[in-house]
C-alpha cells in the first residue's frame, strides 16, 4: 500500500503532453550540443549554417568547408544513428515487456542482443557478403529472431512469464551466444577479432550514412507496426485468455511483436553492437510518469530512448579527451544497478517472483 | 427473485433457442475426464448457476464454454453455431467472460481497465457509446469514484469489481462468470448478483459459478449441479437443492431450510452441537 498515494494521481493528457514536449526539447538540445562538441569545436550558428547550406538555403561559405565536412561526414551520421538506435532499443523493450507481461523483459537482459551480435559477428568472420551493406543486418536479424523465439518458448508457462524463468533463460541464451562469440573470436583473424570485441562493447564510432541507410528503414518500419499494435498490447496486460475473450488474436499479435522486436534489435546491433539496458530503463521511467497505456508509452519511450542514447554517446566521446569510450559500457554501468533495483522492487512488491 | 414468474418470462422470450449450450461435452486433461458428457444449456432471460464441490468440473466446463479449453468430445454452441465457426471478434461481441484469476500486469487505472472491455466495438457505430457505457459500468459496480485509481492501490474485492465492470462494459448478450463473488463482501455479493439478475431480465443469458448455495438459491433461475464431471441435476433451485441430493454430492450432511418470508432455500451444512 506504500504506492497508494502515488497511485491515486491520475495521468492526464496534460501530463503526457508535458512529457513529450520536455523530451522533444531535450532531444533538440542534445542534437545541437552533440553537433557542436568534439575534437573540432563548432559554434551552434555554424551547425545551423551547415544545415542551411546543404539544403541550398544559404550561400556557400568557403571558410566553413572544414566544419561542414566534419559535421556531414562524421557527426551528423553519428547523431542520426544514435537517435535511431536509441528509439529502436527503447521501443523493443516496451514491446517485449508488453508481450511477456513483465517489466524486466529487455533485449540485452534476455539475450536477444547477444544473439543478434552473434549473427553479425558470424557474417564478418565467415566473410558473408551476399546482400552487400545489408548482409550484417540480415545475419543479425536471423540470429536475433532465433534467440527471441527460443527465449519466448523457454520462459513462458500458463500465459505469463515468471521473472525468475525469464532471467534464467536470459543467462542461458547469453551464455550460449557468448560461447559462439568466443568461438568466432578464436576462429577469426586479427581484424575480425577487433570487430567482434567492438560488437560486444557497443560503439557508434565510425558511423556512416550507408549504415544509416540500412538502419533507418528497419527502425521506421518496426516502429510503424509497433504503434499500430499499441492499443492491442494494453489488452495483453489482462492475461492472454482475457485478451482472447475480448477478440484479440493473441497468437498472431505475439508472433508479429516477436518479429518486430527482432527487426528493431538487429537494426540497433548491426552497426553499433550490444548497447544494453536502454530498453529496460527508458520504458520503466516513462511508465512511472505517464502510466502503462502502450500508445503514449511507446511514443515517450521512442523519444526518451533517442535522447538517452544521444546523451550517452556524447559522454562516450567527450568524457576522456581524445578517446572514444564504448557506449555499451556506459549504458551497462548505469543500467546494471538500475536492473538490480528494479528486480528487488518487483520482488518486494509482488511478494515473490511474480 | 427466482420462481415461476421468471420462468414464464423466459418462456415468452423463446426458450428452446439456447444462448450457449453443450451437447455431451467431455474435457480430458492428462487422461482424467474432468468434464464427462455434460449437456448444458443457458437461455436468454435466465441466471444459470453452476454449483458443485471442489473438482466437480465447474470451472473447466465454464472454460469450455468460453473457448479457453478445447473439448475432447462433443460441441459447444453459441447462438446455435459451433464455437469453431465464430471469429474471435464476433464472439467477443456475443459473450463476455470473467475469470477467477484477474491479475493485471501493469498499473492501469480502473477506468482504463474497464475501457478495455469496449475493445470488441472498436471502429463500429457502438464505439460512440464507449464513454457512457464505461461510466455506467463503473457506477453499477460501485466504483464511480475509483476511475482514476490504479489497480495496485485497490483491495482484492475492488479489483474483482473492476474486472466485473470490464465484463459488463463489453455489452455481450452472454455473461460467463467464474466465481465472481469469491473476494466480495456480503453487500457487494448481493450487488453483483442483482446486476446479473438485471442483465438477465433485460434479455441476457448469465452463467455463473457459485460456491454459496444459498446465494445460488436466491438469485438463479436454473441451477446445474455437477459431481465428478457429470451433471447430477439441473432445474429450478427448488428442484435441484434438496437435502438428500446435496448431502450425497457434497459428501457431508446438508439441510435445506426455507426463508420464513420469501420461501427461498437456505442451505446449511449439518453441524454437530458444540
Amino acid at each position: 500500500m506504500t504506492d497508494a498515494r502515488l497511485a491515486t494521481r491520475s495521468h492526464t493528457p496534460h501530463r503526457r503532453l508535458a512529457l513529450y514536449s520536455a523530451l522533444a526539447l531535450a532531444l533538440v538540445a542534445a542534437v545541437i550540443v552533440s553537433a557542436c562538441s568534439g575534437q573540432l569545436a563548432i559554434a551552434p550558428a555554424d551547425v545551423l549554417g551547415a544545415l542551411l547550406r546543404a539544403a541550398g538555403l544559404a550561400p556557400a561559405d568557403p571558410t566553413a568547408t572544414v566544419s561542414d565536412a566534419a559535421l556531414w561526414t562524421i557527426r551528423f551520421p553519428r547523431i542520426v544513428l544514435a537517435v535511431l538506435i536509441g528509439a529502436a532499443l527503447a521501443a523493443a523493450g516496451t514491446l517485449m515487456q508488453a508481450v511477456f507481461g513483465n517489466p524486466l523483459a529487455e533485449p540485452s537482459v534476455v539475450g536477444v542482443s547477444s544473439g543478434a551480435a552473434l549473427g553479425a559477428s558470424a557474417s564478418i568472420v565467415l566473410g558473408w557478403t551476399f546482400w552487400g551493406e545489408w548482409t550484417i543486418a540480415a545475419a543479425a536479424f536471423g540470429a536475433g529472431l532465433a534467440a527471441t523465439v527460443v527465449i519466448y518458448l523457454a520462459s513462458r508457462a500458463g500465459g505469463k512469464t515468471e521473472v525468475i524463468t525469464l532471467v534464467l533463460t536470459g543467462i542461458a541464451v547469453n551464455a550460449f551466444a557468448g560461447a559462439g562469440l568466443a568461438f568466432l573470436t578464436f576462429l577469426g583473424d586479427t581484424g575480425a577479432r577487433e570487430q567482434i570485441i567492438f560488437w560486444q562493447l557497443g560503439s557508434l564510432n565510425g558511423a556512416r550514412w550507408q549504415q544509416v541507410g540500412v538502419v533507418a528503414p528497419l527502425v521506421v518500419a518496426g516502429l510503424a507496426v509497433a504503434f499500430l499494435l499499441a492499443r492491442t498490447l494494453d489488452l495483453f496486460s489482462l492475461g492472454e485468455k482475457a485478451a482472447r475473450h475480448l477478440g484479440v488474436n493473441v497468437e498472431a499479435v505475439r508472433i508479429l511483436v516477436i518479429v518486430i522486436v527482432a527487426v528493431l534489435v538487429c537494426a540497433a546491433v548491426a552497426f553499433a553492437g550490444i548497447i544494453a539496458f536502454v530498453g529496460l530503463v527508458v520504458p520503466h521511467l516513462m511508465r512511472m510518469v505517464i502510466g502503462p497505456a502502450h500508445g503514449p508509452l511507446l511514443a515517450a519511450s521512442v523519444l526518451g530512448g533517442a535522447l538517452l542514447l544521444l546523451v550517452a554517446d556524447l559522454l562516450a566521446r567527450s568524457l576522456i579527451p581524445m578517446a572514444d569510450l564504448p557506449i555499451g559500457m556506459l549504458t551497462s554501468l548505469v543500467g546494471g544497478p538500475f536492473f538490480f533495483w528494479l528486480l528487488r522492487r518487483t520482488r518486494l512488491r509482488e511478494g515473490g517472483w511474480a | 427473485m427466482s420462481g415461476p414468474a421468471t420462468s414464464t418470462r423466459a418462456d415468452a422470450a423463446g426458450r428452446g433457442v439456447a444462448a450457449i449450450e453443450t451437447d455431451a461435452v467431455s474435457v480430458v486433461i492428462d487422461g482424467r475426464r474432468i468434464v464427462d458428457s455434460v449437456g448444458f444449456a443457458a437461455h436468454r432471460g435466465e441466471v444459470h448457476a453452476l454449483i458443485g464441490p471442489n473438482g466437480a468440473g465447474k470451472s473447466t466446463l465454464l472454460a469450455a464454454l468460453a473457448g479457453d479449453h478445447a473439448v475432447s468430445e462433443g460441441r459447444v454452441l453459441v447462438g446455435g453455431r459451433p464455437l469453431a465457426e465464430w471469429t474471435l471478434r464476433a464472439l467477443a461481441r456475443e459473450r463476455s467472460v470473467l475469470l477467477q484469476q484477474g491479475t493485471v500486469f501493469f498499473p492501469f487505472t480502473v477506468r482504463q481497465v474497464v475501457e478495455m472491455g469496449r475493445r470488441p466495438w472498436l471502429r463500429t457505430a457502438r464505439e460512440d457509446d464507449d464513454e457512457a457505457v464505461v461510466a455506467e459500468s463503473l457506477r453499477v459496480t460501485d466504483l464511480a469514484g475509483f476511475g482514476e485509481r490504479r489497480l495496485p492501490s485497490l483491495s482484492g474485492g475492488e479489483r474483482g469489481r473492476a474486472a466485473f465492470a470490464r465484463t459488463l462494459a463489453q455489452e455481450a448478450g452472454i455473461l460467463l462468470l467464474d466465481e465472481p463473488t469469491a473476494a466480495l463482501d456480503l453487500g457487494h455479493q448481493e450487488g453483483l448478483l442483482q446486476i446479473a439478475r438485471d442483465r438477465a431480465s433485460a434479455g441476457d443469458a448469465v452463467v455463473v459459478v457459485l460456491h454459496d448455495l444459498t446465494l445460488a438459491a436466491a438469485w438463479a433461475d436454473r441451477i446445474t449441479l455437477l459431481d465428478e464431471g457429470r451433471v447430477s441435476a439441473t432445474g429450478t433451485p427448488d428442484e435441484v437443492l434438496t437435502s438428500e441430493r446435496l448431502s450425497a454430492v457434497y459428501r457431508h450432511p446438508v439441510e435445506v431450510l426455507r426463508h420464513p418470508a420469501t420461501g427461498a432455500a437456505i442451505v446449511l451444512p449439518v453441524r454437530a452441537g458444540r
